[in-house]
């Protein structure tokens, strides 16, 4: 964490340092990894339905332990600067649950809320509204669709001498998922997940 | 590049959200650090699960034995077996009786009454006596007037258990109780892992098959001397044969005299091995479908059929069908095993030594039959299937129905299909296999 804040204040400074021209884009691709960190229960596995559940009925409560858990994700943002300090578009990636791959499509929204200069750091807020698609994360006899995803973050932007610049943001990160298993008409489950993670990315922009 | 802006007099919404000032950030920043501590970063993940469960209840064998009487038609509620003879239809109602309709006009069955028989679950008619399966007890009863049923025979404790949707029921002749189960569906909710280390049991299914029971295709039932038997089919576990009566347990193969239509006799055993579940008459042929083959049994001595052969398969549910020098066997995963869902075709000409000829996918095959050119086969949940099978090795499909569960069909002289489902059931017309007619149904309530 140390390491990570001395070279943040080294890009900082060192963007600070250069004021100077700087090409822009109308075109804004915002490219970044993140850390997904969150508090979710582990323990036995969920209990499915078997030929043996109907022999030996009991009425079944899981009991979990809550523990952290870290997952990572990308993400990429591909917009246009409708506005000085504002760009729109679209973000897609991918982001690694436990229980699923999902790949996020969503618009996106990315507003510079503070800035001292062309050249100097940034601080920025985004939105990203949309939905979750589990199309990668497929198997056999389950059906898994996704739903909303909301994921708001502020941060900084740190401008380079080429135009390009480095991304810090926090951002909390909401993700709705379903889950059904049918194995026939009188044996099935339907699972909603409700994800939440504080996320910290870092990444580039160009 | 645009360099900080100051703001203007009149601030609109784009405005603030652009060009935020700092004093108003401090107003809102409260409610911002209040939202954060609200937003909660732990998994909430809810399952909710609907699955079977078998309720143990004992029956008193007096509740069996004084239980058969006549009744006023009922509404269908759980099909069982099928059985068509003459002009009547015989639609069992688990393990509660059989549904007596005139069938004389397909286009509009008319409920004539319903025979509470305890325990029922297969059945067969020859000269106006039907024999079927109570519990333990093989009954005999006149079916000539079926509005007044009247017992006529009894043959106590043949069976210790019988099999109804994977599920056996028990017989205890010491306490001379029988224990049973019946269904019901639960559905519960409960908080998950939301998918850490979730272990997966994908395809072991519900306990939920019918595989192990009855009801009809195809195939004439043997018996000579001019005698009037009634039709069962590929999923049946009671057939007939000249006068004797042939019933598979999941064990046993079981002879019946019933040249004394009344009082019919238990004339032999044979042990089949286990995991048996139909039974289909071929010629002087019995063919007898369990969970890991179809065996062929010699009939030519009715009070003793000796085995021929055996064709194995992987371990799946079975019923055969036979016509021409070909067997018609279907095989589906499901309680009996975890084999692939297919229809096989299987020559028959040499009885010593049967071969595949080939294998079909399917989706989950229960009963089926043949009629000349035309296969029909059941698809359980995914409806019916009619087949060209002029050419053995590639047969063509003609038809396929998805607008109802089907588990058992028989086929009838003039193009009369009768299909059961879990729905109810269905009557068409199959004078055109790729276009079969609806003729009535009776819909389950």
């Amino acid at each position: 964490m140390k390491k990570i804040y001395v070279i943040l204040l080294f890009l900082a400074f060192s963007a600070s340092a250069q004021e100077r021209e700087v090409k822009t884009s109308k075109f804004v691709n915002q490219t970044e990894i993140a850390l997904l960190a969150g508090r979710s229960y582990t323990g036995p596995g969920n209990y499915w339905p078997s030929y043996l559940s109907s022999y030996y009925p009991t009425t079944y409560i899981p009991t979990y332990t809550r523990g952290n858990t870290g997952t990572l994700s990308v993400q990429t943002f591909n917009g246009w600067r409708v506005k000085p300090r504002t760009a729109l578009g679209l973000t897609t990636g991918l982001d690694a649950y436990q229980g699923a791959l999902i790949m996020p499509v969503a618009a996106g929204i990315r507003q510079i809320l503070f800035e001292k200069g062309p050249t100097l750091s940034k601080f920025q807020a985004s939105l990203d509204l949309g939905t979750g698609t589990l199309w990668l994360d497929g198997e056999e006899g389950v059906s898994k669709k996704g739903g909303l995803m909301v994921n708001p973050a502020v941060g900084f932007v740190f401008p380079t001498r080429s135009g390009s610049a480095f991304l810090l943001n926090f951002g909390y990160k909401y993700q709705y998922y379903r889950i059904t298993t049918a194995y026939d008409k009188e044996n099935f489950t339907e699972e909603t997940r409700n994800i939440k993670r504080l996320q910290l990315r870092l990444g580039f922009q160009f | 590049m645009t360099a900080f802006q100051p703001f203007p007099l009149k601030r609109g919404l784009s405005d603030t959200i652009c060009n935020p000032d700092i004093t108003m950030l401090r107003k809102i920043l409260p409610f911002l650090i209040l939202a954060a501590l609200q937003w909660s970063c732990s998994d909430e993940c809810t399952q909710t699960r609907t699955y079977t469960v078998w309720i143990p209840f004992t029956v008193g064998y007096e509740t069996v034995r004084n239980g058969i009487a006549s009744a006023e038609p009922q509404d269908l509620k759980e099909p069982g077996k099928i059985y068509a003879y003459k002009q009547y239809l015989l639609i069992g109602e688990v393990k509660k009786g059989i549904h007596v309709i005139d069938n004389s006009d397909p286009r509009s069955p008319r409920p004539v009454s319903f025979i509470k028989i305890p325990g029922v679950l297969d059945f067969v008619v020859k000269n106006e006596m039907l024999y079927a399966d109570s519990y333990m007890d093989l009954v005999s009863l006149d079916l000539s007037d079926p509005l007044h049923i009247k017992e006529t025979g009894r043959k106590t404790g043949m069976f210790n258990r019988g099999i109804w949707n994977g599920r056996s029921w028990y017989y205890d002749s010491r306490t001379q109780t029988i224990t049973d189960y019946t269904k019901e569906v639960r559905t519960e909710s409960y908080k998950t892992n939301c998918g850490n280390d979730e272990p997966r049991f994908i395809g072991m299914g519900g306990s939920y098959d019918q595989l192990s029971l009855n009801s009809g295709s195809s195939g004439s039932q043997g018996s000579p001397g001019g005698d009037v038997a009634g039709q069962g089919g590929s999923m049946a576990r009671f057939t007939l044969y000249d006068h004797f009566l042939y019933t598979v347990t999941d064990t046993d193969l079981m002879v019946f005299d019933i040249s004394n239509p009344s009082t019919p006799d238990s004339t032999g055993k044979i042990n089949l091995g286990s995991g048996i579940e139909t039974i289909f008459p071929y010629r002087d042929l019995l063919f007898i479908g369990s969970n890991t083959g179809m065996y062929i049994y010699d009939n030519q001595n009715p009070e003793k059929p000796e085995r021929m052969s055996i064709f194995s398969h992987a371990r799946a549910c079975d019923p055969v069908v036979a016509e021409n020098d070909r067997a018609y066997v279907t095989l589906r995963s499901g309680p009996c095993g975890a084999a692939q869902n297919q229809l096989q075709i299987i020559n028959i000409t040499n009885l010593q030594a049967p071969f595949l000829v080939k294998a079909y996918p399917m989706q989950q095959p229960h009963g089926l039959s043949v009629s000349g050119k035309t296969l029909t086969l059941c698809e359980g949940t995914y409806g019916l299937k009619s087949f060209d099978i002029t050419n053995e090795n590639s047969i063509k499909e003609l038809q396929h129905i998805t607008d109802h569960h089907a588990f058992d069909v028989i086929q009838l002289s003039g193009d009369i299909l009768l299909v059961i489902g879990d729905d109810g059931f269905y009557q068409y017309s199959n004078a055109n296999p790729s276009q079969l007619q609806l003729l009535s149904k009776i819909a389950k309530k």
